[in-house]
């Protein structure tokens, strides 16, 4: 544990060059402005990034990602505040309390609730990253491949579960759908091409990046070209820094909010806009204030905040100690973790120990930097908001066009990010959530080789999978979350809460 | 349920068989000492297997809630009022709270999307590869512009600055974007 600290402080001292530091500072501000754009998500802006630091030395790339990570997920609250259109589907809760109090006068002191919320929720997350991903690292060391199997399901069924909280069904199709998507391309036990046809591009597999870029990019481009442009709240910004009072007077859904968030992105393809919404549901369902949710109460939009900042560094927890993505741009992280060499999983802890602490550090600079930014540029960032869509649109397709390219050097890919983008815009049009598609398509691989071998293993006998003590867990979490999501089931449970809560209610008026 | 969800369940289930039916197709290397359990069809298999079978389940679903829905309003009224738990009615009430404002201030326009759809496409597709990428994007930057703009051409003078603007707009992103990705990041353009 000891070791560790000193780990996270060599990084840092590490990161205190003048070139980290100018990378920290331009990536922060470039994430901050991909969030803040509706269009523009932080699954593309790391996309596009993953492809531009391609030359660039490893940990210096993976510091300029995780800055342009943090600063996204902390933008998105500008736009959702200022214009009540979210930037980002994290920043989805954020629009309940933070355009009602845009609109009585006090966007400045939304915006600077929602800096402080989520600096502090990046912070409470940085530490549950340095304290949990190295047990997690260990227990998963004891992980073969029936486990991985399981996690892989497991990853699939809740994802599904908890982005599609009306439809789970849609949820888990979606998820399924992306492991088909994986199925495509050479099979590691025999080389056979699947679904190839006989086309050299097909052999070789849809690559996650142009599906990304296509389902995350040309997607939302789509959508937001469908609607006409929205209008900036026209108001005298008032100061934008938050009184330490304010701040402090809500501690408890602070800690509340940060812990919620990080675990919202600890599970896989869970992320931070789960982050948000659970931590306004539970800061909502223990305050005092309730009645002021959703017409401009500080509580909920420091809450919405902290939570979904706090999902950026859970979401790496799984990335560096299983190579299971927590959320769609930590997807993104994973597969530029591969590419620059580093390999996360179970190994990471025995392989390269700091690394885990150097990634902390990255989040410690990332979050920093975005309070800093977040507080001293408000007026320019405004400007951002201004822009037309029709100027900026089809610049975010040439980004996209050349981020699908840029991976693989093939004309190929861009193929890809077209038809993924259509596809993408479909499924969401008819209701289905696309993040448990994109981790079904990360997972499929990991799905695929372990099941066979595992079946290899075990001569054909489905008995290990089930007996094993870790595997008897996953698939007991996973039929009760299938259970628990069927609505018969769901409906029955209401039932049973609200005559308790019928009789509570009675006993309290009574006392 | 949406309406939608019938056109759409039908299309997963014979997509889920389309993937069943390729997936018994390939080989099982039976000859080098193959099983079933190694066969590269399996798991594909398995996944069209659930799909199919999810569509089926969706497209009962929708057939069911269309029968309660004709037979008692009522009745389907009161079963959305009372949600599930906590958490999935606060969704849903932040959805609604967030689609209000919304509904003032869009009407989707399906003009719009194809308009988007067929210069992307037309340009990713067709023009880069062929052409020099810096002309290609300049191209189509300078048409997307255009097109979107052009309600907001009413005289020779406003025509002339919005041409202007977008040709200018166009020529920087041709020029920046292969700037920043080749020289300063060394990154392979089209």
């Amino acid at each position: 544990m000891l070791e560790g600290v000193g780990y996270f402080f060599q990084a840092i001292a590490g990161f205190l060059t003048p070139g980290s530091l100018f990378n920290v500072l331009w990536a922060t501000l470039l994430g901050i402005v991909v969030g803040m754009l509706p269009g523009l998500t932080a699954t593309l802006g790391v996309a596009l990034l993953t492809t531009l630091t391609f030359s660039m030395p490893s940990e210096q790339a993976i510091l300029v990602l995780i800055c342009m990570y943090v600063g996204a997920i902390y933008g998105g609250s500008r736009s959702a505040i200022l214009l009540n259109i979210p930037g980002t589907p994290a920043s989805a809760a954020t629009v309940l309390d933070g355009h009602p109090l845009a609109r009585r006068g006090e966007a400045g002191r939304a915006m600077g609730i929602a800096t402080a919320g989520s600096f502090l929720g990046g912070f409470i997350g940085m530490v549950l990253l340095a304290t949990i991903a190295p047990f997690l690292a260990e227990a998963a060391l004891r992980f073969q491949s029936f486990e991985f199997f399981w996690l892989a399901v497991f990853g699939i069924i809740i994802a599904g579960r908890l982005t599609a909280l009306e439809d789970p069904l849609k949820g888990w199709i979606a998820g399924f759908l992306g492991l088909i998507v994986a199925m495509v391309g050479q099979e590691t036990i025999y080389s056979y091409q699947r679904f190839a046809y006989g086309n050299a591009d097909l052999a070789g597999g849809f690559g996650l990046l142009p599906v990304l870029v296509g389902m995350f990019g040309f997607t939302e481009v789509l959508f937001v070209m469908r609607q006409p442009a929205a209008q900036v709240i026209r108001s005298a910004v008032d100061s934008v820094v938050p009184r330490v009072r304010e701040v402090l007077r809500y501690w408890p859904t602070i800690i509340r909010s940060g812990v919620i968030g990080t675990l919202m992105g600890l599970i896989p393809g869970v992320g931070e806009d789960m982050g948000a919404w659970v931590s306004y549901a539970t800061a909502r369902g223990s305050s005092k204030e309730r009645d002021r949710f959703g017409k401009g109460s500080v509580e909920g939009l420091m809450a919405a905040e902290t939570g979904n900042n706090a999902a950026v560094p859970g979401a790496l927890i799984p990335v560096l100690t299983l190579a299971v993505p927590g959320s769609a741009p930590a997807a993104v992280l994973l597969a530029a973790l591969f590419i620059h060499g580093i390999r996360p999983g179970p190994l990471i802890m025995i392989e390269s120990p700091s690394f885990v602490y150097e990634v902390t550090a990255m989040v410690f600079m990332a979050t920093v930097a975005m309070l800093v930014l977040g507080l001293a540029l408000t007026k320019p960032l405004l400007t951002v908001l201004r822009v037309p869509y029709s100027r900026l649109m089809p610049i975010i397709m040439v980004l996209c066009t050349v981020g699908a390219f840029a991976i693989a050097s093939r004309v190929f890919d861009i193929w890809v990010m077209l038809a993924f983008g259509v596809i993408g815009y479909v499924l969401r049009v008819l209701g289905f959530p696309l993040a448990p598609l994109i981790l079904g398509v990360v997972l499929g691989p990991i799905l695929d080789a372990n099941l066979r071998r595992g079946l290899v293993l075990s001569g054909g006998s489905l008995a290990p999978f089930f007996t094993r003590p870790i595997s008897l867990v996953l698939w007991a979490t996973i039929v009760l979350t299938v259970v628990l999501g069927l609505p018969a089931v769901q409906r029955a449970l209401s039932r049973v809460f609200r005559r308790r809560r019928a009789v509570a209610g009675a006993g309290a008026d009574e006392a | 349920m949406p309406r939608t969800d019938l056109p759409a369940s039908i299309g997963l289930i014979l997509f889920g068989a389309f993937v069943v039916y390729e997936s018994w197709r390939m080989p099982r290397f039976e000859r080098i000492g193959g099983t079933i359990y190694s066969a590269p069809g399996l798991v594909p298999g398995i996944l069209g297997a659930v799909v199919a079978l999810l569509g089926v389940v969706m497209l009962l679903r929708y057939l069911a809630a269309r029968g309660a829905a004709r037979s008692a309003a009522a009745f389907a009224h009161a079963e959305a009022g009372s949600g599930s738990t906590g958490l999935p009615l606060a969704a849903a009430e932040g959805a609604q709270a967030e689609e209000a404002p919304a509904e003032e201030q869009a009407r989707p326009s399906t003009a719009r999307l194809l308009w988007t759809l067929g210069l992307t496409v037309v340009y990713a597709a067709g023009l880069v590869g062929r052409l020099p990428f810096w002309l290609a994007t300049f191209l189509f930057v300078f048409t997307y512009i255009v097109v979107f703009e052009r309600s907001g051409y009413e005289d020779a003078a406003s025509t002339l600055r919005g041409l202007a603007f977008a040709a200018g707009i166009a020529a920087a992103t041709a020029f920046a974007v292969p700037f920043v990705f080749e020289r300063i990041f060394l990154v392979n353009l089209p």
